[in-house]
């Protein structure tokens, strides 16, 4: 999703529904992801299209400024997206451990969720590599929902903080599911097999919105074919849904961020300006 | 008064066959924007090192000694500018410099990047038909588009339940249905992307100078000139470099325009030579050639482009704006 997010924005898509790249502080990484993006060829080949994540490595985080394109508008939007372990995020969905504190901290600033779920491994029979698949891995992603949940009434309540759920690689579907047109609809019964399948995740969501945060729900192909066939499909709209609130928040070009002496380097790590 | 330009380009972007044909041009009277000053620093080895190739009708490489800071005083002439003398000065660089900082495999940020950070005008050189591009995502359909569009009508942010009521996903594809796999290529990635580059290494210059990401610093221009246009093919060139640069590399268009302010960056197409050095029958023509060949060429509204031979164009505008674009003499 964020490479495809990523190679969107630097073909300049992102304009035509009113974002511009703006400048990220995590290039390189941005473009490794686009590099393996491009070489992926195809779900008869591999199931991964980015190299898995394995557990416990230390989290990461991937950075886009935006700006929207109209002249007069100087609000631009930092972008700051994680990527760690899922192995990790399931672990902590269902213990909070401290242990995995240095990797989790940041679900307690995040100022909006997108929760991924792979309709691959929803849909499939067998499990692959010991993962957990259908009914299983949909108990998975509803825990993180749950923990989701717990975070916000925890901690955040009262702000308008968005869970966007992505159905990824829904191409693989399309042909048995038509998503309803509009993304706050999240009842099982307007999401076809999905509603059938991934019962306990829609439920989970369903009461997240019961609690008065804003929900959404997508269905996304990153890639749905290998990159030189296909173009992306919605890509956008889960960041749409989840930068919504803080439309208001963005800063004014210009008002830096006081950093400090240290962090002003060229060579600035964003995983620094998290700790700030 | 002291002017500092800084020219960012990768590897054979044509940044020093650009130098070297506007020191030539500058000694040849085809220059009209300066003209060189009376008082020269001593040393002029590098320019004339620089130089001597393309006076032989063959392309500049880089300087032999790079990291220097050869520089050369010139006078503004036409009246577009009320101080006279400028200082170019035109470091050079290796290209692989951009791919080192890029890749931090080293942090080769140096005193002499430093300086350069300091420039009081930046001129990016890309030369469009040399680029080492980003893997690219097929363009949506307009169509798709369309659809895209409908869904966030308005307001940008906000969901709508205006949208068409139906899926928007071809329902053909499957795994099964998956075309071919493209052949992958099997020669690993050698050089970074060149727009990247380019971004990074104006990420890092604005972070040095203390502008905040989206800052529109006041009275700093940025020229992107686009290099070899004479051999971008003729049914784009004609729509101009504007064009060129907002449709064929959105990612440096939007890059600059977020950070810049929009009347102070400007992209020209330039041909330095005026055609191929490697054509044998060009190449007799440029050594016997006894006017210009060169040409500079920028968009003055819409699709509408304007010409100029004086190769110190994109220098001059770097420090005056739009006034000297009227100012041909």
């Amino acid at each position: 999703l964020i490479a495809s997010f990523f190679l969107s924005l630097a073909s300049g898509t992102g304009a035509a529904l009113g974002w511009c790249f703006a400048g990220s502080r995590t290039l390189p990484r941005l473009l490794g992801f686009a590099e393996s993006a491009a070489a992926w060829r195809g779900y008869s080949t591999e199931a991964q299209i980015l190299p898995h994540t394995p557990r416990g490595t230390p989290s990461q985080f991937l950075h886009c400024a935006l700006r929207t394109n109209r002249l007069e508008d100087p609000r631009v939007l930092d972008v700051v997206v994680s990527d760690i372990s899922g192995e990790d995020v399931h672990a902590f969905s269902v213990h909070e451990s401290e242990d995995l504190a240095p990797t989790m901290g940041f679900v307690r600033r995040a100022d909006a969720f997108i929760v991924m779920l792979d309709c691959v491994r929803l849909f499939r029979a067998e499990p692959s590599d010991g993962e957990v698949v259908g009914p299983g891995y949909d108990g998975l992603v509803s825990e993180v929902l749950l923990m989701v949940r717990n975070q916000l009434s925890a901690r955040r309540a009262g702000l308008a903080i968005p869970v966007a759920l992505v159905w990824s690689k829904f191409d693989t579907i399309a042909a048995h599911v038509t998503p309803p047109s509009d993304a706050k609809t999240i009842a099982p019964g307007d999401w076809g097999l999905l509603g059938v399948h991934a019962r306990r995740t829609l439920h989970a969501l369903s009461e997240i919105a019961q609690d008065g945060v804003p929900v959404t729900a997508h269905a996304v192909s990153a890639f749905p074919t290998p990159l030189q066939h296909a173009p992306a499909y919605n890509v956008w709209a889960p960041f749409v849904a989840a930068i919504s609130p803080k439309n208001d928040r963005a800063r004014p070009g210009g008002e830096a961020r006081v950093l400090p002496d240290a962090v002003v380097h060229p060579f600035m790590a964003v995983t620094r300006l998290e700790n700030s | 008064m002291e002017y500092r330009f800084t020219l960012l380009g990768a590897r054979s972007s044509g940044k020093s066959t650009w130098l070297a044909m506007l020191y030539d041009g500058l000694a040849r009277g085809e220059v009209r924007r300066f003209r060189r000053a009376a008082k020269q620093p001593g040393d002029r080895k590098a320019w004339e090192q620089l130089v001597t190739a393309v006076r032989e009708g063959r392309y500049a490489s880089r300087t032999p000694d790079v990291g220097a800071f050869p520089q050369l005083h010139l006078e503004v002439t036409g009246g577009w500018r009320e101080d006279t003398r400028v200082m170019l000065e035109a470091s050079d660089y290796l290209g692989e410099e951009l791919e080192r900082n890029f890749s931090r495999s080293d942090h080769a940020w140096t005193d002499a990047w430093e300086r350069r950070a300091n420039a009081d005008a930046f001129i990016l050189v890309v030369r469009p038909t040399h680029i080492d591009e980003l893997p690219q995502i097929p363009a949506p359909t307009e169509e798709e588009m369309r659809k895209v569009r409908a869904l966030f009508p308005g307001r940008l942010f906000e969901m709508t339940e205006q949208s068409e009521n139906e899926s928007l996903i071809p329902t053909d594809i499957s795994p099964q249905f998956l075309p071919p796999a493209a052949p992958r290529s099997e020669a690993p990635r050698g050089t970074p992307p060149t727009l990247l580059m380019l971004v990074e290494m104006l990420q890092m210059i604005r972070s040095r100078r203390g502008w905040a990401i989206g800052e529109r610093p006041e009275n700093v221009r940025v020229a992107v000139v686009l290099s070899a246009w004479d051999a971008v093919q003729s049914s784009v060139a004609r729509s101009g470099p504007d064009r060129y640069l907002r449709e064929k590399l959105p990612l440096l268009y939007d890059f600059v325009w977020s950070n810049f302010d929009p009347s102070n960056f400007r992209a020209f197409g330039l041909s330095a030579t005026g055609g191929d050095l490697d054509d044998e029958r060009f190449r007799r023509a440029f050594t016997s050639r006894t006017e210009a060949l060169s040409s500079v060429v920028w968009t003055a509204s819409g699709d509408d482009c304007r010409y100029d031979d004086d190769l110190s164009l994109p220098f001059a505008w770097a420090m005056a704006g739009d006034i000297v674009l009227d100012s041909r003499s």
